[in-house]
């Protein structure tokens, strides 16, 4: 047999036996020294008989069925149960094992002529010499410890830790489930609001008031830990003093987890260690940093807390002696020991200048001390009345002095009948003023101040008493808030001595435990903070899931701090309006957020739809999800959380749907359009080729200007659909214009349009300007304000014709019967056709003319009115359907800067603070309100300036109405969003969430006393799109109030 | 000779009383010298701004709205606070004594 291996050197025989006799021997001595210890410790541990559940034998032989790589989990695992004879055994069946494998060797080494003998040799070679290695480290530690079962066990912990940091690092990697979230929000909220138990509890019986807490570690394996802080200042350096309980408190969840390990004993006791508390103090002063450098453990929170008392009694000595030393003073006043000040310890200590007192200070003064105070004050009071009884001032200043004191006596605090019973309640920011304003009397504090400190805490307080917090935490971080606010902006000018002493005496003696993330003592801009903080904290037990992100929170922040400074600065004054517009600003940046959050949360689901869907979503449905967390929120329960999640579920399955359904309307649509421009290019060449016979059979007609008035001459020959430039009802001739230009490419380019045919808005501006300047040029408009208009709807029609650059304008009838030319270049038309009148629009409405009108508008009378151009027939357009005049459109004015018609930007504007369109006001004049569509103008109602404002105002009102208990932007969102006739589509399918019925209601009341209908798309007449909810509200509203039924459509 | 040197505040050792008490006798020392203050200021009011201010103390209104009025109307009315405050510590702190 040749050893000739790459991989494996060769030996020779004599060198193998070699090695071989010297392993035994190492093995022999080792396993003497184990029988050797295992005698000891047998003796020393001495197990109990029935703990021994598998004799030696039988141990042995389970182990020698082991493989090697497993036996040291086994024995572990027997050791823990407490086998520690048979894991010994176990041991030595690790030796045996070895052995085996040795023998095994020798075997092949001797026998190289069985077959795969190298191959064999090599793979027992490793496993002896991975199983050698095993049992030495084993056996070293063994003779390390003295004590296997303690390295066993410590080797399990080991695998345990080892297996737990890995399932923590995968659960670290996956997204907090509602559950789990919902879970620990109830955690977080119920020991926030035990906070104010736990120090109660420990303030009885210490010297110094620790302000106790529960506090989340910094690390999963820490749950909670209990923690109390005292602080206080030494010459202004803060000094804080803080003991905390040392434990690791294992997660339920990380204890099922082990379970799986094998670790059989349950409860968090296994896994707990014995707590054991610790004492150190942070300072900046020098002295009391170097006595009590480090952290002392105790094995007790008493012993923890004797130390700390220790610790504080020596900061206080120290400060003692600096201040005798600062002031001069010769001894310590004895009786003024500080006592604690409440501070947060998630926030730094701002107690600068300040001494720490006692939230509840044992009062030195004796009863009798206080009765003498009392009766001092009570003997001045009566001195003072009588001197201003007897004094010179009049009965008005007399009875102004009692009046005003009378006034102030009642100011801010609560005020009960006879019977002892609340009628008015005191409001926290007035009593809060209300003190500061008496220190201000009695020269404490400038009384300049007083009205600064009003503004500053009447708008931060508000939101905190106004209702809009209604939890008892929520109230308690605004107090915080108000109060921190109230503090830090005098902080320079109230004595420090005041600092400890307005918030016990305002009932918040313990503003750290109150607010729980807000600190007494801390700056105005970090209440602020700590206040949003807050505030982001109770919206997060709103909205679960995990829909907040720090980003939102981070700008929810800065928006509210902003909003705080904008009220604290511009609109100061403590005025009830003032706190209701901050009450509702506030709420509303809330309700911002809350829907941003939302939404943030449909985009974390992945869920692939459009914009416009999801913000149609949110719209529609989400919203309702948002209102419906916020209300199962309030009860956090893990069983609402899974159907919280289920719902949302449902409600992205729904918006899919709705998605599919927007797509295939998109797609219907597309193909109704493509269908009309293929009609209307169509229509454009058949109105060319007319053109071009025409042109060829009326040559003169091109060349010289046709006569005026003239009665028609020839029948049209073109084919050019005449329904495309009839004057429809309620428009005038260039709507006419703007329909052609807008319909004919080619008669576009003519004009000048350089832009995108497809670009319909670029195209409706430029059709809306062009069709102005036709008309001047054709003498349709004059620059003074005429202007041709008709009197009846669909009786006649204005073709635009180009020629070699210039325009022309063919009149037809109704039939097609030309009746006139107008060329370009001709002068304001002063004979008019039967179906036209003249309008001067710069005139008031004593120009206007006294119709007698028909219910068919067959019968105008036609007054004349001195023009510029001579005497001018005027007249009204009479409404067919209700036989009432109806205002004409206004010529359109040109916009000197752009170029464009003002009306038809002016029509198609939204406003995007009311979400309805700009309205046209007047001077009292009659005012034409012109909402449409674009692309047409249905109606002009007459309404007076006055009526018009009031629309506005029924509008905002029914809109206020609708929507005031909805987030913000609910409305403005689905006004832009969703079409008037889509919502009441969706609506008879039954997919409009509950809370936008009303909206639908309103929609559908207005079509029912109006009798008017939103518009849909149409190619032709609503190009641009169905009318919108808001466009169509005011057209309705509008409509209303003419026919004098706007009450009925008042919310 | 603390005395001389404490304000009412600390004459009265307020901070050294239970809350309400406090608060209560904190009212009760700024009531007297709120009264002194009317008493002078009231007069120096012209009859249109005399009106102006019974109708602040007769309606319901906030009280800072009160102390905004006079410290507009009266010039040195932060000063006058201050002498009142100053009378009355005067006069009590013997009394304490």
């Amino acid at each position: 047999m040749t050893t000739t291996t790459k991989d494996y050197p060769p030996k020779s025989k004599k060198e193998l036996l070699e090695e071989l006799e010297k392993l035994q021997k190492e093995s022999a001595e080792r396993k003497e020294k184990i029988a050797q210890m295992e005698a000891a410790k047998a003796k020393a541990l001495s197990p109990k008989e029935d703990d021994e559940k598998l004799d030696t034998k039988q141990a042995e032989k389970a182990l020698s069925q082991i493989k090697v790589k497993k036996s040291f989990t086994q024995v572990t695992e027997l050791i823990n149960k407490g086998y520690k004879e048979s894991a010994a055994n176990k041991i030595s069946g690790i030796y045996g094992i070895i052995e085996s494998q040795k023998e095994r060797e020798k075997i092949l080494v001797s026998n190289p002529e069985i077959k795969n003998s190298e191959k064999r040799l090599k793979t027992i070679r490793a496993s002896i010499e991975e199983s050698q290695k095993e049992l030495n480290n084993l056996l070293n530690d063994i003779e390390n410890q003295d004590d296997p079962e303690k390295v066993a066990k410590s080797k399990v912990a080991e695998f345990i830790d080892e297996k737990t940091t890995e399932a923590l690092a995968d659960e670290a990697g996956k997204p907090e489930t509602d559950e789990e979230k919902a879970r620990r929000l109830s955690e977080e909220a119920k020991a926030v609001l035990e906070e104010e138990e736990n120090a109660k509890k420990n303030l009885e019986g210490l010297k110094y008031n620790f302000v106790w807490k529960n506090k989340r570690g910094d690390s999963d394996l820490i749950y909670m830990y209990e923690e109390g802080t005292f602080n206080f200042e030494i010459s202004g350096k803060e000094t804080e003093v803080i003991v905390y309980e040392k434990k690791t408190e294992w997660k339920e969840s990380k204890i099922k987890r082990m379970f799986t390990l094998g670790f059989k004993k349950f409860g968090k006791e296994v896994f707990q260690q014995k707590p054991s508390w610790s004492t150190y103090v942070y300072t900046e002063n020098d002295k009391l940093d170097k006595k009590y450098p480090k952290e002392y453990e105790f094995n007790t929170k008493e012993e923890a807390i004797k130390k700390a008392e220790e610790i504080i009694n020596e900061g206080l000595r120290i400060k003692f002696e600096e201040e005798k030393k600062f002031m001069g003073i010769s001894e310590p006043d004895s009786t003024a020991e500080p006592v604690a000040i409440s501070s947060d310890a998630d926030t730094k200590p701002e107690n600068k200048g300040s001494e720490p007192i006692s939230p509840e200070p044992t009062p030195p003064i004796t009863p009798e001390k206080m009765k003498s105070y009392e009766e001092i004050i009570k003997k001045a009071d009566e001195e003072r009345n009588a001197l201003l009884e007897k004094g010179p001032q009049s009965l008005r200043i007399k009875n102004g002095v009692l009046k005003g004191v009378k006034a102030w006596e009642k100011f801010g605090v609560e005020q009960r009948n006879k019977e002892g019973e609340i009628i008015k309640e005191g409001v926290f920011w007035k009593r809060a003023i209300k003190m500061t304003t008496n220190l201000a009397l009695i020269g404490l504090i400038s009384m300049s101040s007083v009205e600064y400190l009003a503004k500053q805490t009447s708008a931060i307080s508000a939101t905190a008493l106004g209702g809009s917090m209604t939890t008892a935490l929520g109230k308690k971080m605004f107090i915080g808030l108000g109060f921190g606010t109230l503090i830090d902006l005098n902080g320079k000018k109230i004595p420090s001595k005041l600092k400890k002493w307005m918030p016990i005496i305002m009932g918040i003696g313990g503003l750290g435990i109150a607010t729980g993330l807000a600190g007494a003592f801390v700056p105005a801009a970090a209440l602020a903070s700590g206040a949003s903080i807050g505030l982001g904290y109770l919206s997060s037990k709103f909205i679960k899931g995990s829909y907040t992100d720090e980003k939102l929170a981070q700008k929810k922040q800065e928006k509210t701090e902003k909003l705080f400074k904008k009220y604290a600065e511009t609109n100061g004054e403590a005025n009830e309006k003032n706190l209701e517009n901050f009450e509702k600003d506030y709420i509303k940046l809330l309700k911002h957020f809350e829907n941003l959050t939302i939404r943030g949360k449909l985009f974390d689901e992945g869920a692939k739809i459009l914009t416009g869907s999801v913000v149609a979503g949110v719209v529609l449905g989400i919203s309702g999800a948002t209102q419906d967390h916020r209300l199962e929120n309030e009860h956090i329960k893990e069983t609402k959380a899974e159907s919280a999640h289920e719902e949302m579920a449902k409600h992205l399955d729904d918006l899919k749907k709705q998605h599919e359904e927007a797509v295939a309307q998109i797609e219907k649509l597309d193909k109704q359009h493509e269908q009309s421009v293929a009609d209307l290019k169509d229509q454009q060449a058949e109105i060319k080729n007319s053109e071009n016979n025409t042109d060829d059979s009326n040559s003169n007609e091109n060349n010289q200007p046709a006569e005026k008035n003239q009665t028609p001459v020839s029948q049209d020959k073109s084919e050019v659909k005449i329904e495309n430039i009839l004057v429809r009802k309620g428009e005038g001739i260039e709507h006419s214009f703007i329909r052609q230009i807008e319909g004919n490419a080619e008669l576009a380019k003519e004009l000048g349009y350089k832009g995108e045919i497809d670009d319909t808005k670029a195209l409706h501006e430029f059709a809306g300007h062009q069709a102005h300047v036709v008309a001047i040029k054709t003498g349709y408009v004059d620059n003074q304000g005429n202007e041709v208009r008709i009197a009846e709807a669909d009786k006649v029609g204005y073709e635009i014709k180009m020629e070699d650059g210039h325009v022309s304008v063919i009149e037809k009838t109704s039939t097609g019967e030309i009746v006139e030319t107008h060329n370009e270049g001709d002068k304001f038309e002063d004979k008019i056709e039967k179906v036209e009148y003249v309008k001067n629009i710069s005139q008031n409405n004593d120009t206007e003319a006294t119709i007698n009108s028909s219910a068919n508008n067959t019968t105008i009378d036609t007054p004349k009115v001195e023009g510029q151009n001579g005497e001018y027939s005027t007249g009204e357009q009479i409404n067919s359907e209700t036989g009432l005049p109806v205002e004409n459109i206004k010529s359109e004015q040109i916009n000197p800067e752009t170029g464009l018609p003002v009306e038809n930007i002016k029509s198609e504007q939204i406003n995007p603070e009311t979400g309805k369109p700009y309205a046209e006001t007047g001077d009292g004049e009659k005012t034409t309100s012109t909402e449409s569509s674009p692309g047409s103008v249905e109606i002009y109602k007459e309404l007076t300036s006055v009526e018009i404002e009031h629309v506005d105002r029924v509008f905002d009102n029914n809109i206020d109405h609708l929507f005031r208990e909805r987030p913000e932007g609910e409305w403005n969102s689905i006004q832009k969003l969703i079409p008037a006739d889509r919502i009441l589509e969706l609506y008879d399918k039954g997919q409009v969430e509950s809370h936008f019925k009303p909206l639908v209601h309103h929609i559908i009341k207005l079509e029912e006393v109006t009798g008017l209908h939103p518009y849909s798309y149409d190619p032709i007449d609503h190009p641009l799109g169905p009318e919108k909810i808001a466009v169509f509200m005011t057209r309705a509203l509008e409509e209303a109030t003419r026919i004098g039924k706007i009450d009925e459509v008042t919310l | 000779m603390d005395n001389i040197k404490k304000d009412l505040f600390d004459l009265f050792q307020i901070d050294q009383m239970p809350p309400e008490k406090g608060e209560e006798m904190l009212g009760r020392l700024a009531k007297l010298v709120f009264q002194a203050v009317l008493v002078r200021v009231l007069p120096m009011l012209s009859e249109e701004e005399l009106s102006e201010y019974e109708k602040i103390v007769e309606g319901d209104q906030d009280a800072v709205i009160l102390f905004k009025f006079l410290s507009e109307k009266i010039e040195n009315f932060d000063e006058i606070v201050k002498e009142e405050a100053e009378a009355l510590r005067i006069e009590l702190s013997k009394q304490v004594e």
